[in-house]
């Protein structure tokens, strides 16, 4: 077992997003966590080096969530709109933390996202990485298991689920099905919807159509990696935990 | 023309009323049946009564009269009356406009159904508030409202997935970035940096171009499509959500309907409530972040206070209490500011700026007297900035128009109302002095149509056998009410006797109730003070020499004057061209009498008259006119075949106030046939009395404080026997004498003389004949009469003479 009781207590809380959008769809559900584990928030503007080679580009472009030009991108106008979405992230910490007892930090590191998240987060964090959907999230929360992850992640996401009053779906490979059906049930998850992938494959597909609200990926499923390309493929901010031992 | 015989003084009897107290019948006023009524008023009385049964409008009534007549009561009495008769008129209400809030809409109800209404109205949002939320959380709801997000989520997700795909296989990625979407090309799961992608050859390049130039189109179609989705989205929920409000609403709002059932502008509102609670479901799915809910349970919190509820409430306006037994209304407004007379709107203050809703509508005195009657003070209505403008306005429109004094002037532009105009079917009473009436229709074009009805309130009545009857009821009527101890008949024969000096008329007995009113409770004050069980006369008497007493501080300065000789009066002794005339000054409630010397010098001179107070500008047009006079008498009665050689000047001495009124020309004319004749006038007299051109002496007025204005002198300095006044025989009748007076009179200490004409006044006054003319044409030899002639005779001789030596010098020259 990879999981352990250190997820209900974790050390931090690392949000992580490539822009200040991104942050924001997950900044509710990561104060949320803060203030029920006590845990530290650390912001954390991740300034993608793909997202920088691309900039210097000279045909590149980029549109907005209406689909409209934002104008010529220049290797110089991107590194100022990571700054500028780094100010804007500590702004809004500031002043969450004016109406509630927060401790938090922000940082600008670049690097590629996967790297960035696993060498800031450490032993017993929760990584939260954001994501802003451009369509109703109606998923529910989604919990991704792996081979070996057990009752602790279950209990975590049965608390996220609780806490944001949203259905759970949980995938599992095909032979656990069973069992943690029964880890549901004893947790009194009785309303937990349970289903099976058969690979990798079939895990993208099916995310990429729930449209969740949330997706907690156990770390048995994958790295920080794998958690960044489930991002891209549920369209909605996930939770990694990080394991207390392998 | 003199007379024949002198006049005989007056006897004690003839200067102020006797009333036997036995022959009024009873013992006491608490035998009588008190009066409520207004005695001496039928012509007012019946105005008021009338205007107050017309059914027509704009028979509005003006109740005019001295104050103390009775003019408010009986108008509150008389008005009561009417509206008893009356129905109880409709109820009103103002309501949201939902369509334009700014024009608050009026509501016409049956009388006591305005609470009812409002009432309703607030249980209906109770209702919903605990309904609605039900509804939006129900299985059901909440099934169609994730059909309809799933719906769209699917559609977007589908297309998502799509580009996605298309992107891998076209080896590009889709980067998130601060700037926004980008679409980039990849190389062996990387990005393409520049460098790389400047070595790749040409078609290489152009191929990834193409193919991210297709990602960002179709990326770009995605995200467009988003707003489209999510207006769909909304569109959809609003639907659903309207829908399941519909039906609660309607289950809820049905019993509202059958209640005001055949009130069609009541459903018309009802229906306009229906459609706007619908369209705003949401407002009832608010939930406040209350710190605690109180010791009560949720289920009975007044929904209806909270604020986004208050466009549903209904603002009453004027609501009649039928079960109670509430009649049509008599409103009698004591501060007829504008606002307070037709209304108005408030403003609270939000973010800075003044904001109102049609909840902020106050009524006025005329829409609570919708219905009914109206009284107001009309000098109120005058003195209070718009009113009156503002009250002509919703007469002659038949509507109540609110407005307020900053609007009409634009002084702040703010967010503000145009409420429904309310009809009004109001009877206005104005009540006000005679002047001001007066003036009103001489001067205001609109008020003798607004105000067609004129109740003009005496101030005395005929005194007589019948009247005098009633007026001891009326006395017992104001003893019952100020709860005085019963008036014992001969006090009520004392207070009649006041009375007639009130009225300045031994014939007539004052209507100036307030002002009996107050005799008695004077009285009956000294009555307590003597332990008395009924007021006595001799509580009546001190009542009235306390308040001449109090009022007195003026009229003892001005005798103090006199009897210390700073005043020069003379009050024994002869002097030629020298009188006592007599002058009422009147100072707030004080009113007093007092002597003044009047001298008059002659000389030869060409026809002039000089009065003095006119030439100083202290002389009023009627002084004026009384001294212009003199001069028709003399042409008149004296050579009238010469050219009139006087010059003569007249002067009230050591007056140097104003003077005007006629009252003394008598005296005057005195004064100057003296000076013409050489003979002296008996300073022991006083003279008082106007004068026409045929030698008549004509009624004043105030000729009580002028008789006891120099019987005081008199008696200060000892009375001689010789003193008195000379009045007009037509002021006999209006003799109201304190007893002081009466009492000297009848000892003979003091004389009363009256004089019908001016030759038994200069006979009185000089001893000597005044003279008729004789059938050869000239006056006894020795009269006055041939005096006065014979000095203007020969001063026509001494001018003839000057004029002719004049001429001849300048002819010799």
């Amino acid at each position: 077992m990879t999981d352990e009781p250190a997820h209900d207590h974790p050390r931090r809380v690392v949000l992580g997003a490539t822009c200040f959008a991104d942050a924001e769809a997950a900044l509710g559900l990561a104060l949320g966590l803060a203030a029920q584990t006590g845990a530290e928030l650390r912001g954390l503007m991740i300034e993608e080096e793909t997202i920088i080679a691309y900039a210097g580009h000279r045909r590149a472009r980029a549109l907005d969530l209406a689909g409209r030009s934002t104008g010529g991108l220049s290797v110089e106008r991107m590194v100022a709109a990571f700054r500028q979405d780094t100010r804007r992230l500590e702004q809004s910490l500031a002043e969450a933390a004016r109406k509630r007892p927060l401790r938090w930090s922000v940082t600008l590191e670049r690097g590629r996202m996967a790297a960035v998240l696993s060498g800031a987060a450490g032993i017993g964090d929760l990584i939260l990485i954001g994501y802003r959907p451009a369509r109703p999230a109606t998923g529910g929360l989604v919990l991704v298991l792996g081979e070996d992850d057990g009752r602790g992640i279950i209990g975590l996401a049965g608390r996220i689920a609780g806490a944001t009053e949203q259905d759970m779906h949980v995938l599992v490979p095909p032979a656990r099905r069973a069992e943690i059906a029964e880890t549901l049930r004893q947790a009194g998850l009785h309303r937990a919807v349970v289903e099976s992938y058969a690979d990798a494959a079939a895990l993208h597909k099916r995310l990429g159509r729930m449209s969740p609200a949330v997706v907690v990926m156990a770390p048995g499923a994958g790295g920080a990696e794998a958690a960044a390309r489930l991002v891209e493929i549920a369209r909605a901010p996930l939770i990694l935990p990080v394991p207390a031992k392998d | 023309m003199a007379p024949k015989t002198l006049p005989e003084p007056l006897a004690a009897d003839q200067l102020s009323l006797r009333i036997d107290p036995g022959s009024l019948g009873f013992e006491t006023t608490a035998e009588l049946a008190p009066l409520d009524d207004w005695p001496g008023q039928d012509r007012a009385l019946g105005a008021i009564r009338m205007a107050a049964g017309m059914a027509h409008p704009d028979f509005n009534v003006f109740v005019l009269g001295n104050p103390g007549s009775g003019r408010h009561s009986a108008a509150r009495a008389l008005l009561r009356d009417a509206a008893d008769a009356k129905p109880v008129p409709n109820d009103w209400v103002y309501v949201n406009n939902f369509d334009a809030p700014h024009k608050p809409i009026a509501l016409e109800l049956p009388p006591g159904k305005a609470l009812a209404l409002r009432d309703a109205m607030q249980s209906l949002v109770d209702e919903l508030a605990n309904d609605i939320p039900a509804i939006f959380e129900s299985d059901d709801y909440q099934t169609k409202r994730r059909n309809i997000e799933q719906t769209l989520s699917e559609t977007h997700e589908e297309a998502m997935n799509a580009l996605v795909e298309k992107a891998r296989a076209r080896g590009v990625a889709i980067l998130r970035t601060p700037m926004g979407f980008g679409v980039a090309a990849l190389r062996d799961g990387e990005v393409l940096t520049p460098d790389d992608y400047d070595k790749l050859p040409e078609d290489e390049q152009e191929e990834i171009d193409a193919a991210v130039a297709e990602i960002q189109d179709e990326l770009e179609a995605v995200l467009k499509e988003v707003p489209r989705q999510q207006k769909e989205h909304r569109r959809q929920v609003e639907e659903l959500n309207a829908m399941m409000a519909e039906e609660g609403v309607d289950a809820a709002i049905a019993e509202l309907r059958r209640d005001f059932d055949g009130l069609e502008k009541v459903q018309t509102y009802l229906r306009a409530v229906r459609r706007d609670m619908i369209e705003n479901a949401a407002l009832f799915l608010v939930r406040e972040e209350s710190a605690q809910a109180g010791a009560f349970p949720v289920a009975t919190t007044k929904h209806y206070q909270k604020p986004q509820f208050g466009r549903y409430m209904v603002n009453v306006m004027v609501a009649h209490d039928v079960a109670n037994g509430e009649r049509a209304p008599v409103v009698e407004e004591d501060l007829p500011t504008l606002a307070n007379l037709i209304g108005r709107i408030e403003h609270a203050t939000e973010n800075g700026a003044l904001v109102t809703n049609f909840t902020m509508i106050r009524a006025g005195a005329l829409q609570r007297a919708n219905g009914g009657y109206l009284i107001l003070d009309a000098r109120q209505v005058l003195a209070e900035p718009f009113a009156w403008d503002a009250l002509k306005r919703c007469l002659r429109t038949g509507e109540i128009s609110i407005f307020s004094a900053v609007e009409r002037f634009s002084l702040v532009s703010t967010v503000s109302l145009e409420p429904d105009p309310i009809p009004l079917k109001t009877r206005v009473v104005l009540v006000g002095e005679r002047r001001l009436y007066y003036l009103l229709a001489a001067l205001d074009p609109e008020f003798g149509t607004l105000f067609k009805i004129e109740a003009d309130f005496d101030d005395r009545i005929e005194r007589n056998e019948s009247t005098t009857g009633t007026y001891a009821r009326l006395i017992a009527g104001m003893a019952a009410r100020a709860g005085t101890r019963p008036v014992a008949a001969a006090a009520v024969a004392r207070m009649l006797m006041e009375s007639t000096r009130m009225a300045d008329d031994s014939e007539r007995l004052s209507l100036d109730i307030s002002g009996i009113a107050d005799l008695l409770r004077e009285a009956d004050h000294w009555a307590a003070a003597d332990g008395a069980a009924a007021v006595a006369p001799a509580h009546v008497d001190r009542a009235v020499a306390e308040a001449e007493h109090r009022a007195g501080r003026l009229r003892a300065l001005s005798q103090e004057a006199i009897t210390r000789d700073t005043v020069l009066i003379d009050t024994d002794g002869g002097r030629v061209g020298q009188i006592n005339a007599l002058s009422v000054v009147q100072i707030g409630k004080t009113r007093f009498g007092r002597p003044a010397r009047v001298t008059a010098r002659v000389r030869v001179g060409s026809g002039k008259l000089v009065d003095i107070e006119r030439e100083a500008e202290l002389g009023g047009p009627l002084h004026s006119k009384g001294v212009m006079i003199l001069s028709g008498y003399l042409a008149t009665h004296y050579a009238p075949d010469l050219p009139m050689s006087l010059w003569a000047s007249i002067v009230f001495e050591q007056s140097y106030g104003g003077v005007d009124g006629d009252s003394a020309s008598a005296a005057e004319l005195f004064a100057l046939l003296s000076a013409l004749s050489g003979l002296e006038i008996d300073q022991s007299f006083a003279v008082t009395g106007s004068v026409n051109q045929m030698g008549d002496v004509q009624p004043i007025g105030g000729v009580n404080e002028k008789i006891e204005g120099f019987f005081d002198i008199c008696a200060a300095r000892g009375l001689t026997g010789r003193q008195g006044v000379l009045i007009p025989a037509a002021n006999v009748k209006h003799l109201a004498l304190r007893q002081r007076v009466v009492d000297a009179v009848e000892s003979g200490a003091f004389r009363i003389l009256p004089i019908g004409t001016i030759g038994a006044g200069i006979a009185l006054l000089t001893g000597a004949e005044a003279g008729a003319r004789g059938a050869e044409g000239t006056y006894p030899e020795g009269s006055v009469n041939a005096r006065v002639e014979a000095r203007l005779t020969e001063y026509a001789e001494a001018r003839r003479a000057f004029v002719a030596r004049a001429n001849s010098r300048e002819g010799g020259a």
